[in-house]
């Protein structure tokens, strides 16, 4: 049962699993005050049995959490359609992307607490949609941030596909890993089309002989 | 690191081979001309009997005319000194030679003759050719020959050497073989030291990197903790001047972290050298960044030559451009131009924009940490030390100056 806000909306729930202690304490403070209701746990057993038990909107998860390992979560999280936020100490790149732990999001230390929250919404907007969208024969359900046939996508990569999809102007700045990360998703399903940078046109849609 | 250390190999040995060559080349040198001394004096003797040591009636005191030998004198007065002097009773046994005259015809004559090793007329053609030379001098190797006139005639003299010259042969061969071999040896050597000598610096490298590498670890989390508590100040007791400068310094050290991270993905990263669409990168990336130009009120100049396309790193040479117009963005006065052409098989890619600096060099901006004095706050001097490091590991050239209020960058590929 979700609990309702003093003007009877209902409060989203977010798991927040850090090993840092000071950073639950600010960022349960913080997204509570973004009217999120907030479970924060410092191991990954706590989030273990707290995600088998409870059901939540969203979970953010640092990579790196002990004894249970973010893998073991999310994959827990995606069976029951929870979608996640991985926090990650390193850069993003392409191989995290397609080897890790497909969650529906990655975001790097340090960070601010605006993109936090950006990608929090972004995420649960999507969740809500009930869109569901077809390209290169890849039927895509964003609300479970996955194909149909259980590729996972992360929320920037959805993006980018929309963006494909619709035919508009497509902009890739700092998008690049994720460009990669769709090409290599579409080599491993066979698909014969790759994102390329088109001289005059950007970011396209095009046959890989072309 | 690897780098320092070959190039340290490189030099060293440079500098040794070229110790050895002057060393044998003296060497050498004073032992060829000895013997060409040593030569001289017998030819010199041979003239001073007219051509022939046998020939009778030899009176020293009856001096040749023959002016191309100043130093016939001292010569004479030497030949005491030498093994050969006329004073040797069994010297014309050991010494082979020959002598020919031409009168002003240029018909031969014989004075003397005893080289087994050459046929009479060959040695006659020999000494035709010779007759045209003067003084003293080298023929076919180990000859030494000796020109004079007298009078109408020619004498010309050669004597074989070769016994003589082949202790001097010996000496030089062996020293080549010497020298490769030392220089083989060196190589070695060089190779254990450079490796002991290196070590200290090494671990010193390594030491950077791993610091470097542990501020970007673990300055990031309690970055993004400071980042959230101080937002969580703000809304719970209002903002103060004290925690915008809080702000202010987390978003400079955000920056510097962030900045140290591309530092070391160039080093961290295994290069993936793939073919990299300059043309369209640098293209898209100004054609993404026009709009933030504009807003500072900038004019945005370009002239980009087509399908320019180097082998490459395809994700330094992409943050290699974001870079350059980074820096582009932060320090043009009125205007930026962005060039790219090829050039002799070069690709040049020039950013010009209007500075205040003063003229003269600046290679200096590529150092780590060094900033110019128009640096805004939150520079701190890593992303033009990057471009160098990239230009570097694409055997490429890059240079900075401003000239008559306008900075010029200019990297060649």
């Amino acid at each position: 049962m979700h609990n309702t806000r003093k003007d009877g909306a209902t409060l989203m729930k977010i798991l927040l699993a850090d090993p840092d202690r000071d950073l639950l304490m600010c960022y349960k403070r913080l997204l509570e005050l973004d009217n999120f209701e907030v479970t924060a746990v410092f191991d990954g057993t706590q989030a273990f049995n707290l995600i088998k038990q409870t059901s939540f909107d969203l979970a953010v998860i640092n990579r790196d959490i002990p004894r249970v390992g973010s893998r073991e979560l999310v994959k827990l999280l995606n069976a029951a359609n929870t979608p996640s936020i991985i926090l990650l100490g390193t850069r993003i790149t392409p191989p995290i992307l397609l080897d890790h732990v497909a969650a529906s999001s990655y975001l790097s230390f340090p960070f601010f607490p605006y993109e936090l929250r950006q990608r929090i919404s972004d995420i649960l907007k999507k969740k809500e949609s009930d869109r569901l969208f077809v390209i290169e024969d890849i039927e895509i359900e964003p609300s479970k941030f996955r194909s149909t046939d259980g590729t996972c996508f992360t929320n920037e990569e959805i993006d980018i596909l929309t963006e494909l999809q619709q035919g508009g102007a497509f902009e890739a700045h700092k998008r690049r890993m994720y460009i990669s990360a769709i090409n290599n998703k579409f080599e491993r399903l066979k698909k014969k089309s790759r994102i390329k940078y088109v001289i005059n046109k950007g970011y396209r849609l095009v046959k890989e002989n072309e | 690191m690897n780098k320092v250390r070959n190039q340290f190999v490189r030099y060293a040995m440079l500098s040794v081979f070229a110790l050895l060559t002057v060393l044998l080349t003296i060497i050498n040198g004073i032992n060829f001309t000895m013997a060409g001394n040593d030569a001289d004096m017998i030819t010199q003797m041979i003239c001073d009997r007219h051509g022939s040591l046998t020939e009778p009636g030899y009176v020293k005191k009856k001096k040749p005319a023959t002016p191309d030998s100043p130093t016939k004198k001292d010569n004479a007065g030497s030949m005491h000194m030498g093994p050969m002097g006329p004073e040797a009773p069994d010297m014309n046994s050991s010494l082979r030679y020959f002598t020919f005259t031409f009168d002003y015809k240029g018909n031969p004559g014989r004075i003397a003759y005893d080289v087994s090793a050459v046929d009479e007329n060959e040695a006659r053609e020999w000494a035709r050719s010779l007759s045209n030379e003067s003084g003293t001098g080298w023929t076919r190797g180990t000859y030494r020959y000796r020109v004079y006139k007298e009078g109408t005639r020619t004498y010309v003299i050669v004597i074989d050497q070769g016994r003589e010259l082949l202790p001097s042969y010996r000496i030089l061969v062996t020293s080549v073989f010497g020298e490769l071999l030392v220089l083989l040896i060196s190589y070695f050597i060089l190779k254990m030291v450079g490796k002991r000598l290196f070590a200290p610096l090494e671990e010193a490298d390594r030491k950077q990197k791993r610091f470097i590498a542990n501020i970007e670890s673990e300055f990031k989390v309690p970055l993004t903790v400071i980042n959230a508590d101080t937002e969580l100040i703000e809304k719970e007791s209002g903002s103060s001047d004290y925690t915008k400068s809080i702000n202010r310094q987390v978003k400079k050290m955000t920056a510097l972290v962030k900045d140290i991270g591309t530092l070391t993905i160039f080093e961290e990263n295994d290069k993936n050298i793939t073919m990299v669409d300059l043309s369209g990168s640098l293209l898209y990336a100004l054609d993404y960044h026009k709009k933030q130009f504009e807003e500072k009120g900038l004019t945005l100049d370009m002239s980009v030559e087509d399908d320019i396309v180097i082998n490459g790193d395809d994700v330094a040479v992409k943050k290699l451009i974001a870079e350059l117009i980074e820096n582009s963005l932060r320090y043009s006065e009125k205007y930026a131009f962005f060039e790219l052409r090829s050039e002799d098989e070069r690709i040049i890619l020039t950013q010009r924009n209007g500075t205040k600096l003063p003229s003269g060099t600046c290679d200096q901006i590529f150092d780590r940490f060094t900033v110019l004095d128009n640096a805004v706050d939150e520079a701190i001097g890593l992303g033009l030390s990057f471009v160098k490091d990239v230009v570097r590991e694409h055997n490429g050239r890059i240079s900075a100056k401003v000239s008559d209020g306008e900075f010029i960058l200019r990297i060649a590929l």
